[in-house]
């Protein structure tokens, strides 16, 4: 058989022609001779999730949501000519005002109490999107502002749940018996004692601000990745594959990072998407709280806490762009989360 | 048994004595000390630091501050109310701050179990999306965030309940705080239940439990809740410790005189003492709470019990 005719030709051949062998036909096929079964053709995993992925409405949706939020943060605060911390005190609390959609009682400049501001001052050529703050500072730049921090320190909780987290449950659990034991203990004590107490110390001791927001949230935010890599860790370590490769004489961190790791990824992955809103909502809770990015600087969570403290129930919609843009990266990044964990793992979805 | 809950004790009570040892060398670290003022002489100081006992090798000092604490003194604030004991500071506050998340966490674990369970007995129905639905919005957004348009909407444009609390009417004024605290709660409750039911549902127990004759509520009482109860319990311990970190920012929306509201004062006036005294009250309550749970559990759950004998 040179270059594997189909099956049937090639016994008709035998049987009715009185088939001679000739000299090619026991040689072996080459590489680019082997056909590939199509029908079958064997299904990538990654593809097989995102065919998955976006099934899911909802997920895309969120994820959709994300991203405009992102492109938000980068690209926001250059839309207009106002600086993040450019004060202006004649043109304070102003209404939010965007040209063209004035027809919207929402933006079109006026207040319940306090009329429009825009025409009583006579300054119509003034438009703030969202409004101005207490000091009459552009809304929309800041709350785009404070999204880049809330983004950043997103970037920064992947960061530490996939490096410190990961690395230290999958040693702690590739190893086990005393290694295991001692980092074991070491992750308990930590974990007893309440991020709230841990954060709140590390935040007097060091000053606030956006490193001591991530500083903290290495101290805390890879115990739960920890466990779950461990966890997994202890599934994988004894099956045959591991002492496979094991015996073809793999080191360790290969065994660990090359083989197990691999097959654990999806959920990891998961994992480290549900840290995301966790951070999130850390840094705004902490502003909130006064321990957070200190001003001029904007935070969603320093505008939240600004705006409630000055302005919440005279002027409500200085609140608002905030509490929304975080409201809204919460549930996109917890659905979107969500529609992972049921795209890399269908096996959790049945119920 | 005994010995698994004797041995958790021991731990706890270790844990504690480490989370106390850190949080006395914090207190050292601390940049500046209590007695600031420009005005004071070099003698005046350092008669100061000997009447605190800040003029003693740190061990003993850890040793003293440690042996006070366990008879309930924490020493005094330096800055909130000057001289007040901290004992005395937090005295009220403590309660308050417990009765309200006591009835956060029990409304939410009412609430949440329901909510579960109807959209697992209705599984894949308009009323199961609508729980799904409820519980991802509780789940992602910030209890800050909900006490924030209810103190908008319904205290201060519709008037219904008071903006803030109020010791008149303990109660009344608490019901704001109690729903804004408890919808982490009842979104996570209500998740979880909804899943371990719909494990429950389909196990063979209940098909073995149909097939003998039991139906509808009686089928559902018996068995699948009873069943579902379990491991909800086991949750209901870091819920009550996410209400920690809640109720700081809610009792401070509300101007709740709690614990939380304390901390956050006492952390902007950078009195120390009194921020080490709660984050240990924190840790105290933290660490009892996953203790009584763990043990709850093993009390309740045989498989539990034998596996952790044996």
């Amino acid at each position: 058989m040179k270059k594997k005719k189909d099956i049937k030709s090639a016994t008709s051949e035998l049987t009715y022609k009185n088939y001679t062998p000739k000299a090619g036909d026991f040689d072996f096929l080459k590489n680019n001779e082997t056909e590939v079964d199509k029908n079958y053709s064997s299904q990538n995993y990654w593809k097989d999730t995102l065919t998955r992925f976006f099934k899911n409405k909802m997920a895309v949706i969120a994820l959709v949501v994300i991203l405009i939020i992102v492109l938000l943060a980068i690209f926001g605060p250059m839309m207009n000519s106002y600086a993040y911390d450019e004060v202006n005190s004649s043109e304070a609390n102003f209404a939010p005002r965007i040209p063209g959609l004035e027809w919207l009682p929402m933006f079109d400049g006026s207040e319940d109490v306090f009329g429009n501001k825009y025409e009583l001052t006579g300054k119509l050529d003034v438009y703030y999107w969202f409004g101005s703050d207490h000091l009459g500072r552009d809304i929309w730049t800041r709350t785009w502002q404070g999204t880049r921090i809330s983004l950043i320190i997103s970037l920064f909780a992947v960061a530490i749940d996939m490096v410190i987290g990961m690395s230290y449950g999958l040693i702690s659990g590739f190893f086990g018996g005393k290694v295991d034991s001692i980092m074991s203990r070491f992750e308990e004590i930590i974990n007893s004692i309440p991020t709230l107490v841990i954060v709140t110390l590390l935040m007097m001791v060091l000053k606030p601000g956006l490193g001591t927001i991530i500083v903290a949230l290495m101290i805390t935010g890879w115990i739960g990745m920890s466990r779950i890599s461990r966890a997994q860790m202890f599934k994988l370590k004894e099956q045959e594959f591991v002492l496979v490769s094991r015996t073809l004489g793999a080191g360790n961190m290969r065994l660990i990072f090359k083989d197990i790791l691999p097959n654990i990824i999806g959920q990891l992955i998961t994992n480290t998407m549900f840290s995301i809103p966790n951070a999130i909502f850390t840094e705004a809770f902490l502003s909130f709280v006064g321990l957070g990015i200190p001003a001029p600087e904007a935070s969603l969570g320093s505008l939240i806490s600004d705006a409630y403290s000055k302005s919440f129930l005279t002027h409500p919609y200085q609140i608002l762009p905030p509490l929304i843009v975080l409201g809204l990266l919460m549930l996109s990044f917890n659905i979107l989360a969500d529609g992972l964990r049921d795209a890399l793992d269908p096996r959790l979805k049945q119920v | 048994m005994t010995k698994y809950i004797l041995k958790r004790i021991g731990m706890a009570i270790l844990t504690l004595i480490v989370i106390l040892f850190l949080l006395f060398i914090l207190l050292k670290l601390m940049p500046g000390s209590p007695f600031n003022d420009e005005k004071l002489s070099v003698d005046a100081r350092a008669a100061l630091y000997a009447k605190y006992g800040l003029d003693q090798p740190i061990y003993v000092q850890f040793f003293k501050y440690l042996i006070n604490v366990i008879q309930g003194d924490f020493g005094v604030s330096y800055n909130i109310s000057k001289n007040t004991a901290i004992t005395v500071l937090i005295g009220n506050r403590l309660w308050t701050s417990i009765r309200i998340g006591f009835q956060a966490v029990t409304f939410g674990a009412i609430v949440g179990f329901l909510l579960g369970t109807v959209a697992a007995i209705k599984h894949n129905t308009i009323w199961d999306s609508l729980c799904t639905l409820i519980s991802v919005i509780g789940v992602s957004i910030p209890s800050y965030v909900f006490a924030m348009f209810l103190i908008y909407y319904v205290a201060f444009k519709g008037g219904v309940f008071p903006l803030s609390y109020s010791e008149s009417d303990p109660f009344g004024s608490s019901i704001l705080p109690t729903l804004s605290l408890s919808m982490f709660t009842i979104a996570s409750i209500a998740r979880f239940t909804r899943s371990e039911m719909l494990e429950i549902l389909d196990s063979d127990y209940m098909l073995l439990a149909e097939s003998k004759g039991m139906y509808g509520a009686k089928l559902i009482f018996r068995h699948a809740i009873r069943n579902t109860l379990i491991p909800v319990i086991t949750v209901l311990a870091p819920l009550i410790v996410g209400l920690m970190t809640g109720s700081l920012v809610v009792e401070k929306l509300f101007s709740i005189p709690g614990i939380g509201s304390l901390l956050v004062t006492a952390i902007q006036s950078n009195d120390y003492n009194v921020v080490i005294a709660l984050s240990f009250i924190y840790s105290l309550m933290y660490i009892v709470i996953m203790l009584v749970v763990d043990i709850l559990y093993g009390v309740i759950d045989p498989r539990i019990r034998v596996a952790k004998e044996a």
